[in-house]
Formats: C-alpha cells, structure tokens, sequence
C-alpha cells in the first residue's frame, strides 16, 4: 500500500491511496509494467487493513482516490462485499470517490452498489482509434466497449474521467500526436475529465525492449504541451484536462533536451492547476526545431526515433 | 563484381552508391543526384525514376514496423533495411544484419540503409554491400551544430550553410568511395574511415569476423596493392584467407629438406631485392634449401609463391619493428605450418627472431645472423650452415610450380612430365611440346591453356562453369551459365564446359556464389576456346 497527496484543478487537492490487489487480470498493454509488481492474491481482510492505515494519514482533502494498478471494479481484485465495505469505510459520504476500471467491469451489477456516493470512474480508452488499440497498446477492447461503458456510467449519475495514452509503441511522433489529438474530440464527447498520459518506459514491457533497441523515444514534452494548447478549446467549454507525466524531463519519460524540461514541466502543472494552457504558447528552445523535425521526417526512417 | 561495386543506371543517369537529399520543407533544397519524397527516388531534375519503391505508408500496417530483415522474398530490385537507425546505434547486430541481407538477396538487388549516411560510416557500409543512403543525418549534425569532417568532428556556431557545408561534405565522400571502387582501394578507404569513428570501428572489426561471407565477396586477385595500415588489415579477408592457404593445403617441395627463415623486404617481389639477392648469393646447395619469409601479414612466404598473388601485391610500413599482434598470428601460423611441413632442420637468418619457442618445439635450429642480416658475418654465417646440406642435382622448378598450383587450385596438377621454360620470374609450363600455363609478375597467378585446364579438370571440379551450348567469344555472360561452382572467386581460373565437354577457359569476374544468382553482368573473360 503506499499513499500520497496531490494538488488538484482550481485549487483542490486529493488522497491517493494505491491498493496493493492481486492486479490487473488483463495485463497485457505493451506498456505497463505496473503488473510486474503485483505480488499474489491478496486476502479480503488485507485489503480493508490496507484502506485503514492509509485512512489514519487523511486530512479531510477534497478527493479521494482508490487505484489498483487494475480495475477497482474487477471482482478478481476486490470482491463486491470488500467494495462495499471500503466504500463504507471513507469518513465523508459527500468527498469525490475516484476509481478506475476496465470497461468489461463496469456493469449495471458492479455500478448499482455506488449508487449514492460521489463516484468519479476513471477509463483508460488512450486511443480513439480501434487499430492503434490493437497494435500499439494491445489494450484488448474497443473503442465501442468504451462507449457503452460510459454511458453506464453516465446513467448511473457518476462522473466519466478518460486517460489517454501519448505516443504509444510503432507510432512516430506525427502519428502519436495525431492520434491523441482525434482523440481528445472524441474523448471531450464521453468524459467530464481528460486526462492526458505520456508513455514512459517501465521495465518487463514491450515498450522497454523497443526503447533499449533504440527503435523508441518516449514522446517529446512539445508534443504534450501541443495537445494542452490544443485541448484549450474543450476546457473552454467545461471539460477539465490534466496531465502529470510519470518520469518527466528524464530519458525514460515524455522529455525535451533535458534543458528546457524543467522550466515546462512547472508551467505546465501551473496551467492544469489553473485550467488555462494558453499560456504554453510562450515557451521556447532550440530543441524546438529537432521535435519539429522529428514531425516530419520520422516518416523517412520508417518511424524510428531521430533524436535521443 | 563484388559487394561494393558501382551500378549505373544508364537511362536514369544515376550511379550507385548514392545518397538521396530528403526533399522535404524541413530540409534545405540543395542540389543532388538522387532525391527521395514520400517513398519514391527522384532524380536531379525531381523526375520519379524506378530504383524500385518504397513502402511508407506507416498507417496501412502497424505492424509492418516491427519487422526486421526476415520478409526478404521474392525478385526485388530494392532492399530498404527500415531499421538501420536505431540498429546502427548497435554497430555489431548492424553489421551481422547487413550481412546476412547481402548474402540472402545476392549481388543484383541495391541496399538502401534509411536514415544512415555520416562521412565515415559510408566507406565501411559500401564495403560491405550497402548502395544507398540518404541525407538524415546531414539535418542531425547541422541540427546538432556539428560540421562533420572525415576525420574528427568539429562543432560549430549555427549557420545557414551548415546543412550545405554537411551534405556537400557526403556527396563527396560518396564520389570518393566510388574512386575507391575504380581503384580496387575500398578495403583501405574503409580502414581509415573507421579509424576515427568508434562505431564503425566496432562494425568494421565485426565483418571481419563474419570471414566465410566476406571472403566469397573478395576477389582473389586486383589491381591495387594491398595496404596493411593498421592491426585491422591484419583481418582483411584476402590476408586472413592467404593465411588459411599456407596453413591448411601447402606442402613443402619434398626436395627441399632444411627450412630457412628470412625476413621481408620492401621491394617486391622479395628476390629482385638488395638484402635477398645478397642472401641468395650466400646460399650454398640452393636446391635443397626451402626459404621461407616472414612478413606481416601474411606470415610465411615461401620462396616460390613470391610472385603468387598478393606475396607481391602488398604494402606494409617495414620499420623492423614488430607489434604483438602480428607477433601472435605468425607464430599459430608457424605452428600450424611446422605441424604439415616436417624438415631435417632449420636455419634461422633473422635480426630479431620472435618465433623460436615455436621453432624449439618442432626441430633443431641454427641462428646465422650477428647484427644485422646483410653483415657480412651474417652472410658468411649463411654460407657456412648451408653448404653441408646434400642435394641430389635435380632442378625445383617444377616441384616450385606445383606448390603455386597446390595454392591456387588446392591441388598439383603437373605431372613429371612436364618442363618448366622461361626466364624468372616469367615461367611457362610445357608438356609435349604444348603449353599448360604461364607464371606472369602481371597475373601473378597460374594462368591455363585448354591444355592445363584439363588437367585441372581431372584433378578437381573446383573451378568449373558450366555453361550453355554457345558460340564462345571474348565473354560470357550470366545468362549464359548453367551451374558454377562456389569455388571460384573473382579473379579465379575457370574452366567452361558444355556437354561434359572442355569448351573454353577464362577469368572469373564475379564469385561463382553470384554466378549462381545474379540476373546479368560479365561473369567470365575468356582466354582460350576450342
């Protein structure tokens, strides 16, 4: 179990408490290796004992959330009656309860327990895109079982949270960006929350292997900060988006030249915290001309990064 | 032909190797000869010509990208390996792969490495079969305000002109490799470059390895000198396979029962120099004496392979001076001589005599030199250890003759009936009053008659052609060829037969590993024909 606090759009601020489950039962992304980590079945009474000592450090923060590394939802890693019985075990009934789940969990059977609590379920869709599903994440659903996921949630009264991926494997930096920003469209259509996840390279995946052989770049920060600027216009209208890269400005994270990546890592979280990416538009480096060439002439190299 | 060699596309005006300017907004347009946009090569004027095409459509097939060499089937002009960006950053797996490719596809298809094209990794890579290359890393240097020079790196202010300065420095060096090629020079030209680039270095030292395969693509015989100017010639498949030759098929004439160990000259070949004429003139019992001569890097010359190709055709800085490297190979190689080569005893006429211990554990040995080898002292010394050695009075020659045979063919193939004519180092072999072959300093090889290559036929089907009922002319052709055998390398004898017939004999000029695969091209020259 391990516990932390996070600052939060406008001002507010969350608990975040990462469940140690059994783990994911899918386990299968060409990037995560969160799995790798999981360490057996884990017993009903662990699980709520675990809740209990992160609950002893809670400060009353505006938003609590429950992760797993899988789905909070998947009666393989916690049972309905465990659910319910963390639920219960949260001290206020009003506090914003974020989960997150797979869409094959979130079911009439496994929603209608939650009826009446402020729950937030958050889905990794990461792409809009059915054939970089498949073949760059190997997520293992499509893009309609995200819809009618959602739409379960929708009925339910909870509030839609979506992650997506940035620069998932055999895309180039063009395509990556592309692809994440037909997604935020489609995303802004069936989530109250995007929230934007730059692939950073963990060990025992895919990812890992391709980046050793050198034949994968995590995505360049411009790219992220590009899609921020982009997604302006849905904050504009209401919709929250957020990114808090893991492993950012490092070579293993979503990076620049690692002179600049600082400096816009901090503007960034200034801008999610204010919900305001225009001023992203201001930032400059030289590295600015090598992320643009990547753009266009990866295509030349079969996708294959050009700049470390 | 061999790998790196130059392909003219005649109705597009392109030569290979080349390197392709990425016509794209991001890359300054420069003058060139080959351009590539979207998939497609353009020429000068940006016209599509057809050097085969590219798939580049990264969105059709995802997985297309994950593939490596392995989806090589099928008749393709045009071989792009997709991931020779990052698999170069791994010089030894680039190398490996990049050979495999070559061997897979033969010498017709060009090779075009995506994304490669530094100064100094094109000689390397022409060397080993890559055809094209393309401007990326022009943009990555300039980028990177880096001006790249041949021979070290040299960082700059950002300019304007740094892309130009960058790709002009590349159009150069391809026009450079191709005058390598002309000159048979390739092989040291991709020495150099290597020199100063440490990943092609390790590229460099990885082919080498891969002997088997570079020794099919390296003619037995060329033009050039061959130049030993750092310890990586000592790997260069023509030495390394010379070596293999001394080691594994030599035999000493049987006539010549003490060995005697001298050292190089720079003059070539050895005997027309001061310091071996002076040696000659103090051997006593000549007949009965092998000379032997040590040199890097090609170990031990026997006296009567000095005018076989390269003992005469190479180069070395003769300093005296020996490094421990060439020290180790000419002592397994002694070794390995002394094991087939027995003898009565050794005399050792030599300054510096590195390789005793070896000599210790095969026979009795006499040193004769006191300072340096041509003192008079030494000399005298010379003199008097040889003139106890009996000799029955019979001439070598043909004895000698056969030894180059047994080097070049793998096997002796004039009996004792044949007289040796000519004055040295001319020599013709003659039987019944018709010619077999000729020793020439210009072939520096065995060269056959119609009668010498039926000897050889009786003897080995090693250097066969097979070839289809035709007129025989000045040469054949691929489309011509039946069956070769792998045998034969560029520069070999080849023995053309039709219907079971001798037909004709000529010059390899192409391996018979691409005889077999190649669609075109001069496969043989013909020297004589029925």
């Amino acid at each position: 179990m391990n516990f932390w606090r996070e600052n939060e759009v406008f001002g507010k601020n969350a608990f975040v408490i990462l469940l140690e489950t059994s783990g994911c039962s899918w386990r299968s992304c060409y990037m995560c290796g969160y799995n790798y980590k999981q360490t057996g079945e884990k017993s009903d009474q662990d699980l709520i004992n675990q809740i209990e000592s992160a609950l002893l450090n809670y400060k009353g923060e505006d938003i609590i959330k429950i992760f797993t590394s899988g789905s909070f939802l998947d009666d393989s890693e916690i049972n309905p009656t465990t659910r319910k019985r963390i639920l219960d075990l949260l001290p206020d009934r009003d506090k914003q309860i974020t989960i997150e789940s797979r869409p094959e969990f979130i079911t009439e059977k496994n929603l209608k327990p939650l009826k009446g609590r402020n729950i937030e379920v958050a889905i990794g869709l990461e792409s809009s895109n059915n054939t970089v599903l498949k073949n760059c994440v190997n997520k293992g659903f499509k893009v309609e079982d995200f819809v009618e996921a959602s739409t379960k949630v929708l009925d339910h009264g909870f509030k839609r949270k979506v992650y997506l991926l940035l620069k998932p494997p055999f895309l180039s930096e063009k395509e990556a960006l592309i692809d994440l920003k037909s997604s935020i469209d489609f995303a802004s259509i069936y989530a109250d929350t995007i929230s934007i996840n730059p692939v950073n390279v963990q060990n025992h995946t895919l990812v890992k292997r391709l980046w050793v052989e050198k034949r994968y770049r995590p995505p360049w920060l411009w790219s992220l900060v590009d899609a921020l600027i982009y997604s302006q216009k849905y904050v504009d209208k209401g919709k929250v988006v957020v990114s808090m890269p893991s492993g950012a400005g490092r070579e293993r994270g979503v990076h620049n030249c690692f002179s600049c990546d600082t400096e816009i890592i901090k503007k960034m979280d200034k801008c999610r915290i204010k919900q305001s990416y225009d001023d992203l538009k201001d930032l400059s480096c030289d590295c600015i001309e090598k992320w643009k060439d990547s753009l266009a002439l990866e295509k030349y190299v079969f996708g294959n990064p050009i700049y470390p | 032909m061999r790998i790196g060699r130059i392909r003219i596309f005649r109705d597009v005006k392109i030569e290979t190797p080349n390197v392709a300017l990425i016509d794209d907004e991001r890359v300054p347009s420069e003058r060139a000869e080959l351009f590539i946009k979207n998939g497609v090569f353009l020429d000068e004027n940006k016209k599509e010509v057809q050097l085969g095409s590219l798939e580049l459509d990264l969105n059709s097939d995802l997985n297309n990208l994950y593939s490596d060499l392995n989806n090589t089937e099928g008749n393709k002009e045009l071989y792009i390996v997709k991931d020779s960006l990052p698999m170069a950053k791994n010089p030894k797996l680039f190398a490996r792969k990049i050979l495999e490719l070559r061997k897979r596809v033969g010498t017709d298809p060009l090779i075009y490495c995506a994304g490669i094209g530094r100064i100094n990794e094109i000689a390397p890579l022409v060397y080993c079969g890559v055809d094209l290359f393309d401007s990326l890393q022009c943009t990555i240097a300039s980028r990177n305000e880096t001006l790249m020079n041949p021979s070290f790196m040299d960082t700059k202010e950002t300019d304007e002109k740094l892309f130009k300065e960058n790709f002009d420095g590349v159009k150069n060096e391809i026009k450079i490799v191709k005058k390598a090629i002309k000159m048979d020079s390739l092989r040291e030209l991709a020495e150099v470059r290597s020199l100063y680039d440490s990943s092609m270095n390790v590229f460099l030292r990885e082919i080498d390895d891969e002997y088997s395969t570079m020794e099919i693509f390296s003619p037995v015989k060329s033009s050039a000198k061959l130049k030993s100017l750092s310890t990586y010639s000592l790997a260069r498949p023509e030495f390394k396979r010379y070596r293999k030759r001394i080691c594994e098929l030599y035999r000493r004439p049987e006539s010549a029962e003490v060995l005697l160990l001298l050292p190089c000259s720079a003059k070539k070949p050895y005997s027309f120099s001061r310091s071996h004429r002076s040696f000659i003139r103090s051997i006593r019992n000549r007949e009965g004496v092998h000379e032997v001569i040590i040199t890097s890097p090609l170990a031990l010359v026997p006296r009567e392979l000095e005018l076989f190709y390269p003992c005469s055709n190479y180069d070395i800085p003769v300093s005296g001076h020996w490094y421990e490297d060439e020290k180790t190979m000419i002592k397994n190689c002694l070794n390995e001589f002394l094991k087939r080569n027995g003898y009565k005893k050794a005399i050792v006429h030599f300054e510096d005599p590195f390789f005793l211990d070896v000599l210790k554990s095969h026979m009795e040995y006499e040193c004769t030199c006191k300072g340096k080898a041509t003192s008079p002292e030494s000399l005298e010394n010379l003199t008097k250890a040889t003139s106890k050695i009996q000799v029955n009075g019979k001439s070598r020659s043909l004895e000698d003759i056969n030894s180059i045979s047994n080097v070049q063919f793998g096997v002796r193939i004039f009996d004792e009936s044949c007289k040796i004519r000519g004055k040295y180092p001319y020599q013709k072999v003659n039987r019944g009053g018709k010619q077999m072959a000729m020793l020439s300093p210009e072939r520096q090889m065995l060269s056959l008659t119609i009668d010498g290559a039926v000897a050889l036929h009786k003897k080995t089907s090693d250097f066969d052609v097979e070839i289809e009922d035709f007129e025989l002319k000045g040469a054949v052709c691929v489309p011509g060829i039946a069956k070769s055998s792998e045998r034969i390398r560029e520069g070999d004898e080849a023995i053309l037969i039709c219907n079971k017939k001798i037909k004709g004999v000529g010059v390899a000029t192409m391996s018979g590993f691409e005889m077999n695969r190649a669609k075109r091209g001069v496969a043989i020259k013909v020297r004589h024909h029925t």
